[in-house]
């Protein structure tokens, strides 16, 4: 990015308020000079020579300008951040790229309003004399403004680091509980031993479908345990974790489950966490098969929409209770997409006694601060989606 | 021993009747949901009864509340069940867990040999039974259907065809279309089973939504819904916002 560019383009587009204070300071400067001739022509009655003084208005103008110039450029470019809903890392990144410009001049301005307005109590004190006291007071204020400015800047800065520091952790703790979570109860024993329960009855009538089911909870099991420490995957492995996931409980369930698998291939290639949409399968065969001594269809969408990938668990059993959401690691995705995406990612659960739908809403490109391990790089986009 | 094999998935109950046939046991049948095992037990009088837990519609827990009191003996089936366990294990009621091994299985069944030759009746409360619920944490799903006796025998009734139930010195009485049902359950279990389809409009009265033809509200505050059959069931005032609100939709 180049930055004497970016400031050119700003300053061209900069609105109202920001040029406003561009005038202000350039009526200050100008009056500031004007203080400086007059009494370069002895308007003032003072020797032209007084070096304190000099000094004072030189380095309190240069500081004022620079001020001046860096204050429309930090209003100008929060103006135009504040139309556009940049990620927080970005924002930073632009915030203290101005803030360069910023800090310099508003200390040295701190520094020479504190000189000004001491040199000026003095002379005053000595003299009561307009100008002088005139130009104190122009110091005095912008000095309190560049002492508040900088002030403000290093706190947002602060909060900056702080809230993306924050983000990092969460979403770190959320992989590793989710981990936990993975391995112990919610890898669900009910699953695991009810599948080996399977097995043991098929190995005696029908050997080869008992080799089958092994298989596929082996896949299951291994992917739980590599994939849980991830914070991301793609779609097309989440398909693949959920298939071999069904083939075992196809063997348990026998007719009474019906699945219907339905994948866009454009969605394949998009990212989105590890066991996000087996918790959905899990929860609808609890409440739709799982519900009817009859059993049931369970049916698996997932899709891209604009920017979103939307992700729809379907059952037809009798419906959830509002509160049943929680459980059954439901709760647990909730958190881990709100971790992840905030805002940005929605689940809903519509429900009656023909069904309940879950349905996820998450941006088909995952948001920029959570590098994490597994997120990808359009290297690794390319290699998984080769293999 | 008779034995009576309950599981709703094929290839468990298959390999139960394999282990049994190993260690010589009769199996008098096997049923794939609650109200079949009810049936089952009826009909053929095993002695012992391998019940699971986690079944649709009719659980295990719902089994065990409608046996007859000299009924069969229970043994719990599991997969899998956390801390719980150490629930069954204070209980007149014996688990074991899946898959089960051909030596705990005898090990179980000899144990219910000997109550039954003691002649310890396995009569488990419904307070016991709640317990054990809560400690399995079996989730209260909701189900479409009631169990209701009919006769010596029971039924399942879809909850559409039930206007609503009522209360009355701790019977629940289910009033159907055509006619009325007992059932052993609760209100308040029946309100967890039936999820926002009925309305508890008081303390001995749940009403099914869909059936609520309208609400009359009362100067005293409290209301009358009258239902599609005629009949008027009285909400009290504490009820009376949230059925009206719930009505809304």
């Amino acid at each position: 990015m180049n930055s004497w560019s970016a400031i050119r383009a700003e300053l061209k587009d900069a609105p109202a308020k920001a040029r406003r204070t561009a005038w202000e300071g350039g009526l200050m400067v100008t009056l500031i000079i004007g203080t400086g001739v007059w009494d370069l022509l002895g308007g003032s009655g003072m020797e032209g020579g007084d070096l304190l003084r000099w000094a004072t208005l030189v380095v309190g103008t240069v500081g004022l300008a620079l001020f001046t110039v860096s204050d429309g450029l930090h209003r100008a470019g929060r103006a135009r951040n504040q139309g556009r809903d940049l990620p927080p890392a970005e924002r930073f990144r632009t915030g203290l790229l101005r803030s360069t410009y910023l800090v310099l001049p508003k200390l040295a301005l701190v520094a020479t309003a504190l000189l000004a307005f001491s040199a000026g109590v003095m002379l005053v004190v000595a003299m009561s004399h307009f100008p002088s006291w005139f130009a104190t007071a122009a110091f005095g204020v912008y000095g309190i403004r560049a002492g508040r400015t900088v002030l403000g800047t290093a706190r947002e800065l602060y909060g900056e680091v702080r809230s993306q520091a924050e983000a990092a952790h969460r979403a770190r703790s959320a992989a590793s509980e989710a981990r936990l979570l993975a391995l112990q109860a919610r890898m669900n024993p009910h699953f695991l031993f009810n599948a080996l329960n399977t097995v043991a009855s098929l190995v005696r009538t029908s050997p080869r479908t008992a080799e089958r089911t092994v298989e596929s909870l082996a896949a299951v099991l291994r992917q739980t345990l590599l994939r849980s420490e991830k914070i991301w995957g793609s779609v097309a492995e989440e398909v693949a974790y959920i298939e071999a996931y069904l083939d075992v409980e196809r063997e348990r369930w026998g007719e009474r489950l019906d699945v219907r698998l339905e994948v866009e291939p454009a969605a394949l290639r998009a990212f989105l966490p590890p066991m996000s949409l087996q918790p959905l399968v899990e929860n609808a065969l609890e409440h739709g098969p799982g519900a009817r001594i009859e059993g049931g269809t369970i049916t698996v969408s997932v899709g891209l929409e604009g920017t979103e990938l939307v992700a729809e668990v379907a059952d037809d059993g009798p419906g959830m209770s509002p509160d049943a959401s929680e459980g059954t690691g439901l709760g647990n995705l909730r958190e881990r997409l709100s971790t992840l995406y905030g805002d940005a990612a929605t689940m809903t659960v519509e429900s009656d006694r023909t069904g309940t739908t879950v349905r996820l809403r998450l941006p088909a490109e995952p948001p920029a601060e959570f590098p994490g391990s597994g997120r990808p790089t359009r290297t690794s986009l390319e290699a998984s989606c080769a293999s | 021993m008779r034995i009576l094999i309950v599981d709703d998935e094929p290839a468990a109950r298959r390999r139960l009747s394999f282990i049994l046939e190993e260690l010589d046991e009769e199996v008098v049948g096997e049923a794939a949901d609650g109200l079949e095992a009810l049936e089952l037990i009826r009909e053929r009088a095993p002695d012992v009864v391998l019940l699971d837990i986690r079944m649709p519609e009719v659980d295990g827990f719902d089994v065990v509340r409608h046996l007859p009191e000299d009924g069969p003996l229970v043994i719990f089936q599991t997969a899998f069940e956390d801390h719980a366990l150490e629930a069954f294990e204070h209980d007149v009621v014996d688990y074991v867990v899946k898959p089960v091994g051909l030596e705990r299985l005898d090990a179980a069944l000899g144990r219910a040999r000997r109550r039954l030759e003691a002649g310890t009746s396995a009569g488990l409360s419904a307070g016991d039974l709640q317990r054990l619920r809560a400690a399995v944490r079996l989730s209260p799903t909701i189900r479409p259907r009631l169990l209701v006796r009919q006769g010596r025998g029971f039924r399942l009734i879809p909850y559409e065809e039930i206007l609503r139930f009522s209360t009355d010195r701790g019977t629940t009485t289910a009033h159907g279309i055509e006619r009325d049902f007992l059932t052993d359950h609760t209100l308040a279990e029946l309100e967890e089973r039936t999820g926002s389809t009925f309305l508890r409009v008081s303390r001995s009265d749940l009403v099914n939504r869909e059936r609520v033809e309208r609400l009359v509200p009362e100067s005293g505050g409290g209301a009358t819904v009258i239902l599609g059959d005629g009949s008027r069931v009285r909400v009290t005032r504490r009820r009376r916002a949230g059925v009206m609100a719930a009505l809304e939709d």
